[in-house]
């Protein structure tokens, strides 16, 4: 997709939708098999260590010994729920409907002190003076209107809670096989984002920090790693994939930080449901309570493994500050 | 045969050779060195470094160089050969500066005449007076010794920077008639060790490698936890169930949740008498810690790698890792602090996954300047002008590992070593000097370097009329030299090719790292048993694969492959029989076969096979062909088998019997 398109209509047909699934389902496994080759990226692969042996002047190649792979990817698992948990309870304590409620008498108060300073994802944001690129998103954030921010922030929050309530189902979550009967369209509306500072990625993290078997986090690595696992193909739109971000202006490339949420859902239960199959596949059942945390931990994995790439094709890019 | 090496021990060390004989390695090391000249020998922690070059310095007479990385160790070496009647200089910070001078002075002058004289790197590097000094005397240097040898590969995790200009002092001072260099370390893979030889003109050939290069003797034991949680649980179950031993917990991390202090503060709640080590505490206090470690009052220290080289406790049972060292070689170096009295240790590694990118993200990627920084440094150190430049290296702690990037994009060159003001005479007889002085009003260097009548000196010559005229008393101090670099900045910024240059530098050596510490924990994740790390650990480290399964040691202190040669080697060492395990026994020119032990008794020469794996069809091939060569040589009547046996005690001692007896 080319800056600053929306992406293409073909993208939201559920044809085009399935043709792209078809494409990472044949992936994914491939992904999972490095996931656990690698301990989610930790650790280095046979041929790899073979070759350092050499470069340090090794006598022989190191020995191996066979995998516990429930083993490990039980403890990958652990690791991600552990990561995830981390942070939780300050988004639980703040994002609640009863607390909204008193935020909306200091809507001043909410921006500055409780958005500002409480929830982890902007408090870090804001305090990364280092990372010029995060220069915008401060100033987004300074000049944004109080009052705006808490009634995007409550919007997102009572209707990811209204979900939750009306029609969340357990189990029969899973079996949602369109785009349209998963409808988390809304969620990209315009009494949903405040651009600039409430965009996507932070927007997900709200919700999925909430209710992590419901709503998935569509951060920057997850976007990338659809990019991976869609194999970088245009599946018949005009630009490029619609997991890029391109701006011809400055040459750079991103992953498209305007990805609609309601699709992004959509290949992440998807996802989750091939996971689901491959971690069975060695006597592991995901816990559904932790749905999307196996989804965000394996997406991060199929990021990082193209970090050197991702670094390449995003240099001297300023324009991250989308991506919130 | 007496060789060299054992007979100067006897003669100079009579009181060390009335307890002990020195070790075979270290007989060939030593008599390597003196024949042949400069030799690298790497010899396990805790091997007998020191009386490998204590030895050769007497072999070769005249005085010896020690280029020593730390205080602690030059003190501990120092009393040590002052307590055998040496004569030692040594020269570091913890003397005072006009005690230096003087003490140098003299050995400049022929006044003194050390058999050692110990010397840090940094010192090397920066102090012109010392520089000065050993030039005067250089054809009484017949020995140099790197002690801890690996400290100058740039790409280790102990690399000093000025490691790297110690050949640059060795070209100063002796010219090209360098004198023997001994390099001696205990942990470098092969990659490094070659580098090494090149910076010191040492014949890779003249590698030596101790036989026993491995700890077989610590018990490895590695855990993959999930997190830090599960870490702590461990750690304080294994505390407990070793709580009656001398234990050492390793940490990366001074401060804060799960650094040294604040685990040492858990333990000491817990009730457990815990102290912290680490880099910040002042030479004192780290003393004491040592000292309480050492008489036992405390038996557990929880420490960053601080507590490392140089500190010598033999009985620690324990070494906890609970935080990912960078490389094989660091691991392997700080489990060596454990079991040195050869009694036996354990080793725990704890780690996780996080604490692998921890490492990596935080450790190793920040260790390196950014692209921004780097154009600061370089201001801090040119002032973003061309020309000369003093730069205190001692007083901008930033600049010392940033300069060695400076110096490899040529843009900036070190000039010389010396000192920062004229004006600290208080005598001063010596006419040039006193011109030179006199041409000054503030007596900074760097202007007077730079006037037409000295533009033709080297900085080196510059420097030596003053040091020169110190040594032959023509001058003396106010107030004491102090030291400095003398640089030269190349350009007013660094160029964008300079800073490519060092990018990529940076980059390489960021991969490098994160290579050792992905191959370790690639060990690590593998990790099947104690035996089987240890020889992994030996096959990375270039230990030959004939070495690899000497895995238990005997009551003579030799090495051997299973518990039954530790039978035998018991019963033939208490019967008081003359032995040797795997020696080589040539049939023709150049092939040999080695029988278990060789024994010589009342003239005779016996040998003896223990057939431990009889059934197994190779080894019965190897075992036929080796009988066949014992009747080629018309030996076999002298050949002893035993095989595996729940009396192999009693077969043995009847043999022994049939040995004396013959």
């Amino acid at each position: 997709m080319y800056y600053p398109n929306d992406i293409e209509e073909i993208c939201y047909e559920q044809d085009h939708i399935d043709k792209v699934w078809e494409e990472m389902k044949q992936i994914i496994p491939e992904y999972f098999q490095r996931y656990i080759d690698t301990e989610g990226g930790h650790a280095i692969q046979d041929s790899e260590a073979e070759k350092l042996a050499e470069k340090f002047g090794s006598t022989s190649k190191p020995k191996t010994k066979p995998k516990d792979v429930k083993k490990i990817l039980e403890r990958l698992l652990k690791e991600t729920i552990a990561d995830y948990e981390k942070e939780r309870q300050s988004y639980r304590d703040i994002l609640d409907l009863e607390s909204l409620e008193e935020y909306k008498h200091d809507v001043n108060s909410f921006k500055n002190t409780v958005l500002k300073n409480q929830i982890p994802i902007i408090r870090k944001t804001l305090q990364n003076k280092q990372a010029k690129e995060l220069d915008k998103f401060r100033v987004a954030f300074n000049n944004a209107q109080p009052g705006h921010l808490f009634e995007v922030t409550s919007n997102i929050i009572k209707l990811a809670n209204e979900w939750r309530t009306d029609w969340y189902d357990g189990k029969e979550f899973e079996k949602i096989d369109s785009c349209e009967d998963l409808g988390y369209y809304d969620l990209d509306e315009e009494g949903y984002i405040a651009y600039g500072v409430i965009g996507g990625g932070i927007k997900s993290t709200f919700i999925y920090k909430l209710f992590p078997e419901m709503y998935p986090s569509r951060s920057r690595e997850a976007v990338w790693a659809l990019y991976y696992l869609s194999s970088k193909k245009k599946f018949g739109c005009k630009e490029d994939s619609q997991f890029l971000m391109i701006n011809a202006d400055e040459g750079t490339t991103q992953q498209n930080y305007f990805y609609p949420y309601g699709l992004f859902a959509f290949y992440a239960l998807r996802i989750f449901n091939k996971l689901n199959e491959l971690y069975a596949k060695h006597g592991i059942s995901l816990p559904i309570e932790y749905r999307f945390v196996a989804v965000d931990g394996f997406l991060s994995f199929v990021s990082r493994s193209h970090q050197d790439e991702i670094n390449v094709l995003k240099q001297n890019s300023q324009n991250y500050h989308y991506d919130y | 045969m007496t060789t060299k090496a054992v007979e100067v021990f006897k003669k100079e060390f009579p009181a060390l050779a009335s307890s002990f004989s020195i070790k075979p390695f270290q007989e060939k090391v030593i008599n390597q060195v003196i024949t042949n000249g400069s030799t690298l020998a790497v010899m396990p922690t805790g091997g007998g470094k020191s009386l490998i070059y204590w030895v050769t310095a007497k072999a070769l007479k005249g005085t010896c160089l020690v280029i020593s990385p730390l205080i602690a160790l030059i003190d501990e070496q120092a009393d040590k050969l002052s307590k055998e009647g040496m004569n030692v200089l040594a020269i570091h910070g913890g003397m005072g500066a006009s005690e230096q001078i003087k003490q140098l002075k003299r050995f400049a002058k022929g006044e003194s005449t050390p058999d050692f004289i110990f010397a840090s790197p940094e010192r090397m590097a920066t102090d012109g007076f010392f520089e000065y000094c050993i030039s005067q005397q250089s054809d009484k240097i017949k020995l140099v010794v790197l002690d801890e040898v690996h400290c100058i590969s740039q790409w280790g995790f102990d690399f000093r920077p000025f490691y790297k200009h110690i050949p640059v002092f060795l070209n100063s001072v002796f010219s090209t008639h360098w004198p023997k260099i001994l390099g001696l370390t205990a942990t470098i893979n092969p990659r490094e060790l070659i580098d090494i030889t090149s910076d010191f003109k040492i014949d890779k050939k003249s590698i030596l490698k101790d036989d026993v290069l491995l700890r077989f003797d610590i018990d490895l034991k590695v855990e993959k936890l999930s997190n830090e949680e599960e870490k702590r649980e461990r750690l304080w179950e294994i505390i407990e169930d070793h709580k009656d031993e001398k234990i050492l917990v390793y940490l990366y991390r001074k401060y804060h949740k799960g650094g040294v202090e604040d685990l040492c503060d858990v333990a000491n709640q817990k009730g457990l008498t815990a102290l912290s080590f680490h880099g910040d505490m002042t030479s004192s206090e780290r003393q004491q810690i040592i000292s309480e470690y050492r008489d036992g009052s405390t038996n557990l220290v929880f420490a960053t790698n601080a507590f490392g080289m140089g500190i010598d406790i033999p009985n620690i049972r324990l070494v906890i890792h609970f935080m990912l060292p960078e490389s094989i070689e660091q691991y392997y170096q700080e489990i060596g602090r454990a079991g040195r009295d050869q009694n036996g240790a354990t080793s725990y590694m704890l780690y996780s996954n996080k604490n692998v990118q921890v490492r990596k993200t935080h450790f190793i990627d920040k260790s390196f300047p950014k692209g921004d920084e780097i154009k600061e440094l370089f201001k801090k150190a040119s002032n973003n002008e061309i020309g000369k430049k003093t730069l205190q290296y001692f007083a901008e702690e930033e600049l010392q590992s940033a300069l060695p990037y400076f110096l490899n994009c040529n843009a900036i060159t070190i000039e010389g070593k010396g000192f920062t003001g004229l004006k600290v005479f208080k005598t001063n007889t010596n006419a040039r000097l006193k011109s030179i002085v006199d041409s000054s009003k503030t007596g900074m260097v760097i202007p007077v370097l730079l006037k037409p009548e000295n533009f033709k000196l080297s900085c080196k010559d510059f420097f030596n009329i003053t040091y020169k005229a110190l040594v032959d008393d023509e001058a003396t101090l106010t107030k004491n030299l102090d030291k400095c670099l003398i640089i030269n900045a190349t350009e007013n910024e660094l160029t964008d090719e300079q800073l490519d240059t060092i990018s990529s530098e940076t980059a390489r050596k960021r991969e490098y790292k994160h290579n050792l510490l992905d191959y370790l924990v690639y060990l690590l994740d593998n990790f099947d048993s104690s035996n089987s790390m240890h020889q992994e650990i030996g096959r990375y480290l270039g230990v030959n694969k004939h070495l690899l399964n000497k895995i238990h040691k005997t009551e003579s202190g030799i090495w051997v492959r299973s518990k039954s040669e530790v039978i035998i080697a018991n019963i033939l060492y208490r019967s008081g029989i003359d032995f040797k395990y795997e020696e080589k026994l040539y049939y023709n020119s150049n092939q040999w076969k080695e029988p278990d032990f060789t024994i010589s008794h009342n003239g005779k020469t016996w040998y003896w096979e223990h057939l431990g794996l009889l059934g197994d069809e190779q080894y019965n091939e190897n075992w036929q062909e080796k009988k066949q060569i014992f009747k080629d040589l018309g030996v076999f009547d002298f050949v002893i088998t035993t095989k595996e046996s729940a009396v192999l005690s009693n077969q043995a001692n009847e043999l022994i019997k049939k040995i004396i007896t013959t």
